[in-house]
């Protein structure tokens, strides 16, 4: 039997390896891409310059797509994923190719589908009239019906009359209408990548709501003009002061300005042609295009090394619009070869950034951190040593990843690892995995992994949600632009911030395995209970059983998000939430085994099926283990959340003279100091033991929460970067939950004992003698979990 | 020690780690009869105690972050952190609330009322006492407490210098406009009503007299020797903003003046900004005041003084013709202004920069090239930049800001006594932490390894 477990566990640990190293493997090497298609991840790897900073074309595809539909890739018309890079193709030859369109059939001059949307509304007589639609029933026309009735002259004369009337009248809102949909479909394509979530504001834009919430931009451009009138009369109001309609019209504004500064190529500070020589400078498209030599010069050999860049990048755009692949891929491979020769540096973080967003190494983290969790779990309930190991090895490599990934950010930013709110939420995780793998190392248990890679799993989906408003590598404000402070005061704190967090995890942890004892040590002894004892039975079970099922609906949900709401995984993840919701009755069937206890027709000891939970209950060894976790981590925690706080003080004083401001954040880090100080002196003090400090570090948790998201959110002091709404809401729930968890701790717990996991009859052995030690004196022998 | 932590030590589960805590040194041998005196300085030593006030200092902290969301944070620094008692109002909870849960806390609720709360000087200094009574009592020279020592005392420090920073600290602001000279500077905090003549003997030169802020806040009437006339403070506003001559605004500017480039300004009174708002934006105080001759009720001249009106502000934008007082054929100038310190020496701009990433407007860096001239005519220049202030006569200069239209630049002048203790603070605590965390790590690895 025993074999065979061990036999079991080797074919588990051996196929479940392969598939990771596989499937790692795989994303590793991307397939090469063959000469009948576009190269488009050799083009992705060109650089440009946005924000001030140089970075692939693949970094601003996918950031521009990530913030119009909130994701990195989009759905084709036959329901593929495509890459952002197709996408933004698309978006920046849609100029050329309306253009030929519109040459090829003058008569249409909208050549996209939105000219015969029915956009325009036209009710009274005199109105129809001026159109010269009076015969005419309907009130809804399109583009198209417009130009049949008035005619190419009949629409110029129209624009020219716009100049002098009301822009608010009747016939003015028509013009503009008209207006923006000419001016701006030259930028046609049908790519649904407009994210819109406002029921409003989708029926502002005539739109109707459909699965998915995206919309292409021919569907908005009819009535655009609509937008731009609301997105002017908001922008007049303090950003703060706006409703969400109103917010949402204003991002949705500000969506439709990118697409149209990508279209253009002149998005506010995008500047896509490289230096053509040494000393030239980035320039726009437009601004390039207009310094090209007039016709006949063309043949001039300096001018076509004085813009070669701008040549080459017309060339590829062009050949892409005519479907020429193998022109396009030359020219791809030309222009990335002589930028090579020119800016080899620029070229190298351009290639390994655009490979880095190929790989998402941070969302493989995040799918190996739910792995090792479950492979943690398993080990328990196996109990088999290599199960642990395996884990171990797991948890190894999946740090090996993440810290790969935090150096290449690194590397490509030429910055320390914390530079904003996203990589801090990246760093903590890693340094909470660190840490948390130092303590495993210790203890081999499988009990720090869990909460490693809970933690990381988390702090991911949190950085996750923070990419959402753009690029991740920003440049630096001024006042931050120092590495070594960066490097000294941010990462400490950080660190500190982490180490906090992991003994609040070890702190749940423990919670919840009390909860377990005192349900298993009531079912084993299955004497008669009082109405309180019902009443805290019954409550450790549903809450046992509640946190379990949240924790399987979170990670499932929060796979299902960091992948970027994939449609095909959705029924997947719905059903899992179900059946994990079915564990629910877990809670009632333990009650009810407890009541037959009681009523004398059942033996005490653990129902059918319920022994699993032995795994989960507190030892003595366990006990002491956790809480020494706890301990140990606090102590960390101490040390370098104070360090960076006063670091942060000492930076303030060197750079404008004021070591301690009272601004909030700080006082966010001061408050953290405190709280691992009063949580060590009130252990120092005998005022609390084992639970208390595992209730002391939820307390932990909400402070650090507070001093990381919270104080953020006051819109007051100097670090009042990441206003949003979502990070309001989970610091509200966080804190929720930790309160919860805390009314939990303190239920009376009289019964609460450490779990002795033998049968009923050898309980009757003496205990095991307490581990001696060489320092304490003294016997440490109740085993009794003191309620203080 | 303290009897409590005696009795509950040895029967706390506590890992053995513990071992090298104060906490769980061996009881100090029995007395025959503790006197009074020791009986009380073993109360302040306790750990309860500690844990009390480290209790009340998170809640402390707490609110002096909540209510710098309402009120400006040089008045939360005074009312919460360096005076002995608050009073925190109920209303801070509900501001916690509009901010954390939008749906239950409605914008317009307002709660009355109010509590009192130890401030910072009271929970300072008790932690002071609570830390010395207690090496006090425990003292006891080990190696193994040799850490905590050096981190206590390292922690003594940090209190010490946030006292001597909060008693002695100025600061103060140089605005200097391109190529010119000031060798004065602004003390942003208290402002100042100033009444100006010019020098009979010596042309060029100002005879000033100063009214201080704290007489200014009040109304009442000002009567001094020195003064030319009485005063009389009618209101005060602790900020005000300055409104443009856009054109819905016009005819209906309360407060009009007009600016030297012809156009009206407005004025009216504001809410108090934080110190450090994410703007990061000055008050601008503005006064309503009288002034009389002597003895009498005669007014000689009414004006509504600002410091948007003062010439030197930070936050110039136009500038005014000065408010003056007629007075016997006499003309004195008054203005409302931060409170002047004159310096030995002075300091010329030469060059400001507002260096932005190429092709955004997200600034990269700002600097100012100056010229120091000291007060025996010595020049030097010096670049001033973010992050790297300049060191002058005990007091520091940072690059804080810059003049609309990068016409000239705005230094932070600091002078603080206390500026080390922090640095020695900061390494004596991580030293004594290292030290202590240490031999608890490995004197339980000892013990993990044995067993």
């Amino acid at each position: 039997m025993k074999q065979t477990s061990r036999n079991l566990s080797w074919v588990f640990v051996s196929v479940s390896g392969l598939i990771v190293l596989l499937s790692l493997l795989l994303a590793a090497v991307p397939a090469a891409e063959g000469p009948k298609e576009f190269h488009l991840r050799a083009f992705g790897e060109l650089p440009v310059t946005d924000h001030g900073r140089v970075k692939p074309i693949d970094t601003l595809a996918r950031v521009s797509l990530l913030i119009l539909s909130g994701k990195q890739e989009y759905t084709d018309a036959d329901g593929q994923a495509q890459p952002a890079v197709h996408w933004l193709l698309d978006v920046m030859t849609a100029v050329v190719k309306n253009g030929d369109e519109r040459r090829r059939s003058p008569e249409r001059p909208i050549p996209g589908p939105s000219a015969d949307v029915k956009a325009y509304r036209i009710e009274g007589e005199e109105l129809k009239k001026r159109f010269q639609l009076e015969g005419s029933t309907a009130s809804l026309f399109s583009f198209n019906d417009l130009y049949r009735a008035l005619g190419a002259e009949g629409m110029k004369e129209l624009a020219e009359e716009g100049a002098n009337i009301d822009p608010t009248s009747p016939l003015g809102v028509l013009i503009d209408q008209l207006n923006w949909h000419t001016q701006y479909s030259a930028f046609e394509t049908t790519h649904k990548v407009f994210r819109i979530d406002h029921d409003q504001v989708i029926a502002l834009l005539g739109l109707e709501r459909r699965k998915g919430l995206t919309y292409g931009f021919d569907e908005l451009l009819p009535r655009v003009s609509h937008l731009h009138r609301e997105a002017e009369r908001v922008d007049k109001i303090n950003p703060k002061q706006r409703d969400p309609y109103e917010k949402k019209v204003w991002d949705v504004h500000q969506h439709v300005t990118l697409y149209v500064g990508l279209a253009r190529g002149n998005a506010k500070t995008l500047h896509l042609i490289a230096p053509s020589f040494p000393g030239d400078k980035w320039k726009t498209l437009p601004e390039a295009l207009r310094d090209l030599p007039g016709r006949g010069e063309e043949d001039d050999a300096a001018a076509l090394r004085v813009h070669a860049s701008t040549l080459s990048f017309q060339g590829m755009l062009v050949n892409y619009n005519r479907g020429e692949r193998e022109a396009f891929n030359k020219e791809v491979a030309d222009y990335a070869a002589r930028l090579r020769k020119e800016m080899p540096a620029d070229m190298d973080r351009a290639g390994s950034e655009s490979g880095f967003n190929d790989f998402a190494p941070f969302y493989r983290c995040m799918l190996l951190y739910v792995f090792v969790f479950l492979v943690a779990c398993v080990s328990w309930m196996w109990r088999s040593p290599v199960i642990t190991w395996y884990a171990f090895a797991l948890m190894a490599l999946t740090v090996l990843l993440h810290t790969w990934a935090l150096g290449m950010r690194m590397y490509i930013q030429k910055r320390p690892p914390v530079t904003n709110l996203y990589s801090s939420a990246v760093f903590i995780g890693w340094a909470t995995v660190l840490i948390s793998l130092a303590i495993e190392l210790k203890y081999r248990n499988a009990l720090a992994l869990a909460v490693a890679s809970l933690t990381g799993f988390s702090t991911l989906i949190i950085a996750h949600y923070l990419s959402g408003s753009g690029d991740t590598l920003e440049m630096m404000q001024a006042v931050l632009d120092t590495n070594f402070w960066l490097a000294t005061h941010v990462t400490t704190v950080t660190i500190g911030y982490s180490a906090t967090f992991v003994a609040g995890f070890f702190g749940i942890v423990f919670l919840w395995m009390m909860l377990v004892t005192h349900m298993l040590s009531s079912l084993r002894e299955g004497r008669a209970l009082s109405f309180w004892g019902w009443v805290v039975f019954g409550t450790c079970a549903v809450a046992a059983c509640v946190f379990v099922i949240l924790l399987a609906v979170g990670l499932l949900n929060g796979l299902w998000y960091g992948s970027g709401h994939r449609g095909s995984l959705r029924m997947l993840v719905r059903g899992l939430s179900g059946l994990a919701i079915l564990g629910l009755l877990f809670a009632p069937y333990l009650l009810w085994h407890r009541i037959k206890q009681a009523t004398g027709s059942a033996p005490p000891g653990l129902p059918p099926g319920a022994r699993f939970l032995e795994s989960f209950a507190l030892t003595e060894h366990t006990r002491r283990v956790l809480v020494w976790m706890m301990y140990g981590t606090i102590c960390f925690a101490t040390l370098f959340s104070f360090v960076g706080t006063v670091l942060g003080g000492i930076w303030a004083d060197y750079s404008w003279g004021r070591f301690w401001g009272w601004d909030p954040k700080e006082n966010g880090a001061l408050l953290i100091v405190i709280m691992n100080a009063l949580i060590l002196h009130a252990r120092w003090g005998g005022m609390v033991r084992d639970r208390g400090v595992a209730v002391l570090t939820l307390v932990g948790n909400m402070v650090t929460m507070w001093s990381w998201f919270g104080t953020n959110q006051l819109g007051r002091g100097l670090h009042a970067y990441g206003f949003n709404d979502a990070l309001v809401q989970m610091c509200r729930w966080f804190w929720v939950s930790q309160l919860a968890l805390i009314g939990l701790a303190l239920l009376p717990l009289r019964n609460w004992r450490d779990y002795k996991p033998t049968p009923l009859a050898e309980a009757t052995l003496p205990p095991p003698a307490p581990p001696v030690t060489h320092r304490a004196k003294g016997k440490r022998g109740s085993t009794r979990i003191q309620p203080r | 020690m303290s009897d409590t932590s005696v009795k509950a030590a040895p029967s706390a589960p506590a890992p053995p780690v513990t071992a090298a805590a104060p906490a769980e040194a061996p009881p100090a041998a029995p007395r025959a009869r503790p006197s009074f005196a020791h009986q009380a300085l073993r109360a302040l030593a306790s750990l309860r105690l500690t844990v009390f006030l480290f209790v009340l200092s998170i809640l402390l902290v707490f609110f002096g972050t909540l209510a710098q969301i309402d009120s400006g944070i040089w008045s939360t620094v005074k009312d919460y952190f360096r005076s002995f008692v608050v009073w925190v109002p109920f209303q801070l909870f509900v501001r916690f609330g509009q901010v954390f849960w939008e749906e239950a806390f409605s914008k317009e609720l307002q709660v009355g009322g109010s509590f009192p709360f130890p401030a910072g000087w009271t929970l300072g200094g008790l932690l002071l006492v609570n830390l010395l009574a207690a090496h006090a009592v425990r003292f006891k020279l080990t190696w193994a407490r040799a850490g905590v020592y050096t981190l206590h005392a390292g922690l003594i420090i940090l209190l010490l210098g946030e006292l001597i920073t909060g008693l002695t600290q100025v600061e103060a602001s140089m605005t200097i406009a391109k190529g010119e000279t000031v060798n004065f500077t602004d003390v942003r905090q208290y402002n100042e009503l100033a009444i100006l003549t010019p020098n009979p003997d010596k042309p060029g030169e100002d005879l000033v007299v100063t009214v201080p802020q704290r007489l200014l806040t009040r109304p009442g009437r000002i009567t001094d020797d020195q003064l030319p006339f009485d005063v009389e403070v009618k209101e005060y506003w602790k900020n005000s903003t300055l409104l443009d001559p856009t054109p819905e605004r016009r005819g209906r500017l309360p407060n009009p003046r007009t600016a030297l480039n012809g156009a009206d300004y407005g004025l009216t009174n504001e809410r108090e900004g934080s110190g450090v708002d994410t703007e990061a934006r000055e008050d601008m105080p503005a006064l309503k005041v009288a002034f009389l001759r002597k003895g009498t009720e005669e007014v000689l001249a009414e004006h509504l003084l600002s410091v948007w009106y003062y010439p030197n502000s930070v936050r110039r934008i136009v500038e005014f013709p000065a408010q003056t007082v007629g007075l016997d054929g006499k003309t004195y100038t008054v203005e409302l202004r931060p409170k002047r310190e004159y310096k030995a020496q002075s300091v010329r701009l030469l060059e400001f920069n507002h260096d932005l990433y190429p092709g955004t407007d997200k600034p990269k860096n700002f600097s100012s090239l100056i010229e120091v001239i000291d007060g025996d005519g010595q020049r030097r220049e010096v670049k001033i930049h973010m992050n790297n202030p300049m060191w002058y006569g005990g007091e520091t200069y940072y690059q804080h800001a810059y003049l609309d239209g990068n016409e000239g630049t705005i230094l932070q002048v600091v002078r603080n006594p206390g500026w080390f203790m922090p640095y020695l603070s900061c390494a004596l605590v991580t030293l004594g932490m290292l030290v202590h965390f240490g031999t608890t790590l490995v004197h339980f690895l000892q013990r993990r390894a044995v067993s």
